[in-house]
């Protein structure tokens, strides 16, 4: 080998190298690099079909979105379980944070409280960003798809922002569609209470405004009127705005609801599809609906050894419970201690009798607050599809009897109607001659027995 | 039995505020309703022991059993190579096991002497049964469920069912694990072909393609013997991934003496890949019959059987490198390098990048000056400089809107619903990792110790991190080119060669290898700061990129109702006390100590990285004998496991569940001078006492790997047959034996309840023909 043929083929090598280098290193010459995904709906975010996948997305925070039964579910952040655990209403048997719980030891550390907070100030957010997006769509406001849209968003916007009001106080609901879409948007301090009052009852009035009184079928567990209403009702009382509850309460009446003839009925089988006329709204579920969309209530209640006398299966962690001295409160005659158990089944003998044992007698801190009857389908022993009523037309009457005694000083015929048409269906006798005093005590009690183990069965 | 009605007499202590420890009423106090035991004297007396605890129940004895055939030949012309492998494992845990399959095939072809072609296609399949691990609570798999298994029941009944415990009937019972079927098919073809030619001597110019296909099977059926199938009648599923990688490379390559002692490598590539996968799975429930398992999918009677797919963006990459190494004598090189990188995640306009590299070696003693010193027979210095780009893969540059957000209205139907589920950054772009480097390889005395010593400090700027927005905003977070982090460390490894004997009969050499790292923030996104809480050290060498923070804590407090610490009022007696560092204020900035505990006295407990690593090997030949044996080890801290598995309220009280139970008594009114805490849960303060300094502890170890001995037949006793040319056996023991002070069950895994890592021996023959 000489070194000329070397240098000959270094010659052509370092030509060839520094083209190819050359060529191949400057920008341009290079393949597509676009980024492809697969199922991306941004460009469907915009049209009408993707107008109502916005609005179903707003719902999710009902059922507390993606939260483990959050929302108005049955877990640890939902409103039922906080309401029942941090007042007399119910116990938990696992200890550890749900004692904290019990005795309202908070601090700003302790997540099981500061959660929704962080939760739910995104879906308002969202919603805000969203109602933009559909107004472009509907600028002649003509569309009545589109306006039954916006209704039912600002009906869930005023929604979230009044649970979180109860639960936190003042803080800023963002209603500028650039100003929640921008993460730099600087930090607006606590409103005053008046800013905070005054957007949620906007939504809700506009809202009631456009929804339909109620709705069925296939879109049955949408906000209708007669939510928008509860919640504006329930704003006004929290406000101590009695005439205007009273005014809101008995608009309430004439939209076709009425208590249904038992009162399991409302947990049960019973409450789904929409055929039970006292629901008003509800987180519809089902045994396939996963942490958000399935019922846990009786897998969080049941004790470890019920054995449902039908025979269906069902999961049963033995955690929530109602303490005696709240139990004993009940008329023993009330028919709504049928699911609320002192003695429950545990099995059945060799000639089909039901075992029965009792928790009192057992040592158990507390009642068995079965509440919800087993799903039927049998599809799941842990994720049962029987809804969660949020809002009951039960609770209208009871608010509208608080409302009118607040406003009068005293209870008239119409407000004992409403509170005895709930003791008349529980098999209680009615009341009557009381005082403004003796009355608010009476609702008090009625409320505990009446919507035990649903967030605001105290007084508001 | 003893352990839980101890547990529930504290806790009538403290619910009824029992002085001196728990409050001021007196235990006479005639008005108090009187402690009962959960187990009586004499139910503890009568308790069956059955014998066999549920872990040995479900753990057994197993074997591994491995199969080689290789073989490769060919002519001038044509090349090949052929293996054939089979694996074979059984589980120690009852009914799991792995059998793998691999067969390789490799042909390279001489067209004329210039141009030279080949192929290689590698097939492999898999077929696992696996047992299920690692979850919690009921769904914590097997080893959870032979953990709280409480030992006074039977595991199987006379009539060959599977009893629910009543303590925590929500768990199945661990023998009917057994049971289930899920099994794992895993197939994998991997081909590739290349093309060459020498276009001049020296230059070469080489085609290559590969095309990787894998796909993944998941086949479950939960029979009713199985808690779980039992409540749904039979629930069968099927779950398949697949996934695809396709390559394409061309280069030119120059490889040539060019002038007497001047040597260049120059080469010039580009590469164009581009890879993806998609995902599908079924699932039905309500069965007739256990034996149909996950067969027939649509025998199943659920009212919604399930169904599910995706698809993953494909991920495209494209290079071009252009690398010329440079060497004289033989013996100094230095080496430059460009490459331009594209990937399609990072933002328009932001998807290329330029990363150079250069280095540089010496082998000094080849060196005539050198050759004096005779003591050092191979001395070689390296150093270099060099850019790298780590591309992100997990996400990527723009707004994504998705189904993930479905609400259910009607009597149960799904609605579909639209939400935002990745933010889009317009900036991001390539994460580049820059690296200095130096190091020396060495040998002396003849080789008798070699070995080579390395330091890099490596500096990764524009960090590709997912970081959370504020509070409120419409999106949990964005990736974003976050600031700098580095990693400084060292490598160290030494071969020592102790024992020469003359005749080769006798040989002793231990190898050592010995390394430490710290990877640390050196700056941050103001992004990222917004959202950091305000106790975390942002930057610098105690900022580590996995820190571990956690509390102060000073020890047990001991003393009597009442007397609590001034900033932790009312705490429960044997908890830990926690040190009061800092607090907020108003602007929820760091203050000085605040008299009470918040998340502001968090302090830095350690580094979750090791410190050091090292590992050691020792092999001894005699005659045809051979003995290896290897030892690693770490410096490093964990988390205790103790915290979560010891005897604690929550756990056994309120479930029944078995606990580790440690060799002294933790603190009680009954053993008010021990340092342990109390099992007792105090609900003010367990957050807090949970990440207490206390259960960060020590998990350094040193392991045996493994320990071979080997015997080769000797040459003369094969050499009356033509079949064998070599036959060697041996016996290889895997994981022999932990020297550690850490409590858990494995200072390599993190405290819980996964697959164990097993003791095994191994028994091997090779036979080369």
């Amino acid at each position: 080998m000489n070194i000329l043929s070397n240098k000959q083929s270094l010659g052509i090598a370092a030509i060839a190298a520094a083209c190819l280098a050359a060529t191949l290193l400057a920008p341009g010459c290079t393949k597509d690099l676009t980024f492809k995904p697969y199922g991306d709906l941004s460009s469907v975010v915009n049209t009408k079909q993707g107008a109502v996948a916005l609005v179903n997305a707003a719902y999710t925070g009902l059922a507390g979105g993606g939260d483990y039964n959050g929302g108005w579910d049955a877990g640890t952040y939902s409103y039922r379980t906080q309401a029942m655990m941090t007042t007399d209403e119910g116990i938990c048997a696992w200890g550890g944070d749900w004692a904290n719980m019990q005795s309202l030891n908070f601090t700003p550390d302790f997540d099981w409280v500061t959660h929704n907070f962080t939760k739910y100030t995104p879906y308002i957010s969202i919603i805000t960003v969203d109602l933009a997006k559909i107004a472009a769509l509907n600028v002649d406001g003509k569309d009545s798809l589109l306006n039954r849209y916006i209704g039912e968003l600002q009906g869930l916007r005023a929604e979230y922002a009044e649970q979180l009001y109860f639960y936190y106080g003042p803080f800023t609901i963002k209603t500028d569609a650039e100003d929640a879409s921008n993460p730099d948007a600087p930090y607006e301090p606590r409103p005053d209470k008046q800013v905070v009052v005054a957007q949620i009852e906007k939504d809700f009035q506009q809202a009631a405004a456009i929804l339909p009184n109620r709705f069925t079928g296939q879109d049955y567990g949408r906000f209708s009127k007669a939510a928008a209403l509860t919640g504006l009702m329930k704003l006004y009382m929290h406000e101590k705005d009695w005439a205007k509850a009273v005014a809101v309460g008995q608009q309430l009446k004439t939209l076709g609801y009425s208590l249904c003839e038992n009162y399991e009925d409302n947990f049960n089988i019973n409450n789904k599809g929409g055929a039970n006329p006292e629901v008003i709204l509800s987180v519809v579920c089902s045994p396939t609906g996963g942490d958000s969309y399935a019922n846990y209530w009786l897998a969080m209640s049941l004790p470890p050894d019920y054995q449902d006398p039908s025979g269906i299966p069902l999961t049963a962690w033995g955690g929530y419970k109602m303490p005696w001295k709240t139990y004993d409160k009940f008329n023993p005659s009330d028919k709504r201690l049928k699911v609320l158990l002192e003695k429950y089944p545990i099995g059945k003998d060799a000639n089909g009798n039901i075992i029965y044992k009792d928790a009192k007698a057992a040592g158990d801190p507390g009642a068995v607050p079965m509440k919800f009857g087993p799903d039927p389908s049998r599809a799941n022993s842990q994720n049962s599809g029987i809804d969660f009523p949020i809002f009951r037309y039960a609770d209208v009457l009871l608010m509208l009897a608080e409302s009118i005694n607040e406003a009068q000083g005293a209870p008239n015929s119409e407000a004992y109607d409403c509170i005895n048409q709930v003791r008349e269906r529980a098999g209680l006798t009615p009341l009557k001659n009381l005082n403004h005093d003796s009355f608010l005590k009476a609702i008090q009690n009625e409320r505990l027995f009446e919507l035990w183990g649903k967030a605001g069965a105290g007084m508001i | 039995m003893l352990q839980r009605n101890a547990l529930a007499e504290e806790i009538w202590l403290r619910d009824n505020k029992i002085a001196p420890y728990y409050g001021q009423t007196d235990i006479k106090d005639p008005a108090l309703s009187q402690f009962k035991p959960i187990y009586s004297s004499s139910e503890i007396e009568q308790a069956v022991d059955y014998g066999q605890s549920a872990m040995d129940a479900i753990t057994r004895n197993a074997f591994t059993e491995q199969h080689n055939l290789s073989m490769s030949g060919g002519n001038l012309k044509t090349t090949y190579f052929a293996s054939a492998n089979y694996f074979n494992q059984r589980g120690v845990i009852i009914g799991s096991d792995y059998k793998r399959y691999n067969g390789r095939l490799n042909l390279d072809h001489n067209i004329s002497n210039q141009i030279k072609v080949g192929a290689n296609v590698l097939v492999s399949g898999s077929t696992a049964n696996n047992t299920l691990t690692g979850g919690s609570n009921e769904n914590g798999g097997i080893i959870t469920a032979a953990i709280y298994w409480a030992p006074i029941l039977p595991l199987q009944a006379a009539d060959g069912s599977y009893p629910i415990s009543p303590y925590y009937p929500n768990i199945p019972n661990p023998l009917s694990y057994s049971t289930l079927t899920n099994t794992t098919g895993n197939n994998r073809i991997l081909s590739s072909a290349y093309g060459q030619w020498e276009v001049v001597a020296g230059l070469t110019a080489k085609a290559q393609f590969s095309y990787d296909w894998s796909t993944s099977r998941t086949s479950a059926y939960l029979p009713t013997t199985f808690l779980f199938g039992s409540q749904v009648n039979g629930e069968a599923s099927i779950d398949e991934t697949r996934a695809y990688q396709k390559t394409m490379i061309y280069s030119l390559n120059y490889n040539r003496d060019i002038a007497p002692r001047h040597h260049l490598n120059a080469v010039v590539a580009y590469d164009y890949e581009s890879g993806g996968g998609d995902y599908l799975s079924a699932a039905n429930q309500n069965f007739i019959s256990d034996i149909v398992k996950y067969y027939n999918l649509a025998m199943g009677q659920a009212d919604k059987p399930s169904v599910g797919s995706s698809k993953q963006a494909e991920l495209v990459s494209s290079s071009v490198v252009a690398r010329a190494i440079y060497t004289y004598k033989g013996n100094i090189t230095v080496q430059a390098s460009i490459r331009r990188d594209g990937f399609s995640t990072f933002a328009e306009g932001k998807k290329w990048g330029y990363f150079p590299g250069v280095s540089a070696g010496w082998v000094i003693s080849n060196e005539n000056f050198f050759k004096s010193i005779a003591a050092v027979n191979y001395l070689k210095f390296r150093a270099g400089y060099g850019e790298t780009g780590n591309p992100l893969t997990l996400g990527s540059a723009f707004n994504l809107y998705g189904s993930a957000q479905s609400p259910y209205f009607g009597d149960g139907q799904v609605n579909t619903g639209i939400s935002l589920t990745q933010a889009a950054n317009p900036n991001l772009s390539w994460e580049t990792r820059a690296g200095i480097n130096a190091g020396i390889d060495f040998g002396v005395w003849g080789n008798r110790i070699t070995g080579s010593f390395d330091y890099y400090s490596t500096t990764n700027r524009n960090l590709l991190k997912y970081v959370a927005y504020p509070v409120g905003f419409i999106i949990n977070g964005v990736y974003i080119n976050d600031g700098k982090t580095r990693s400084t460390g060292y490598e160290l490894s030494l071969e020592s060669k102790n024992l020469v004997s003359k005749n080769n009969e006798l040989s002793w050499s231990t190898t050592l290898n010995f390394s430490h790292y710290l990877n640390y923030w050196l700056e941050r996104a103001d992004m990222d700061l917004k959202t950091l809480p305000k106790y975390e050290i942002a930057t610098g060498k105690n900022a580590p990129y996995k820190p571990v923070y956690g509390y102060q804590s000073s020890g047990i407090f001991k003393g009597t109702f009442g007397t609590a610490p001034a900033w932790m009022p009312g705490m429960l007696p044997g908890g830990l006390i926690i040190v009061d560092k800092a607090g907020y204020d108003e602007k929820g900035n760091l203050t000085g100590p605040d008299g009470s505990i918040s998340a502001a006295d968090h302090i830095l407990l350690g580094n979750a990285d090791p410190k050091y690593s090292f590992g050691l090997g020792n092999k001894f030949t005699f005659k045809g004998f051979d003995l290896n044996i290897f030892l690693s080890g770490m410096v490093q801290h964990n988390w205790s496991p103790l915290n979560g598995a010891r005897v604690l309220e929550t756990q056994m009280n309120a479930h029944g569940w078995n606990a580790m139970v440690g060799a002294a008594e933790p603190w009680s009114s009954q053993h008010t001078e021990s340092n342990i805490p109390t099992t007792l849960v105090d609900g003010s303060y367990a957050q807090y006492q949970n990440s207490a300094g206390y259960w960060w502890i020590n998990s350094s170890y040193l392991r045996c790997k493994s320990l071979m001995l080997g015997y080769s037949l000797p040459a003369k006793l094969l050499s009356g047959q033509k079949v064998f040319s070599n036959i060697r056996v041996s016996i290889d023991a895997q994981n022999l034996f932990t020297i550690t002070d850490y409590p858990g069950l494995d200072p390599e895994l993190n405290a819980g309840n996964y697959y164990p890592l097993v003791k095994s021996y191994v028994f091997a023959v090779n036979c080369t023909f």
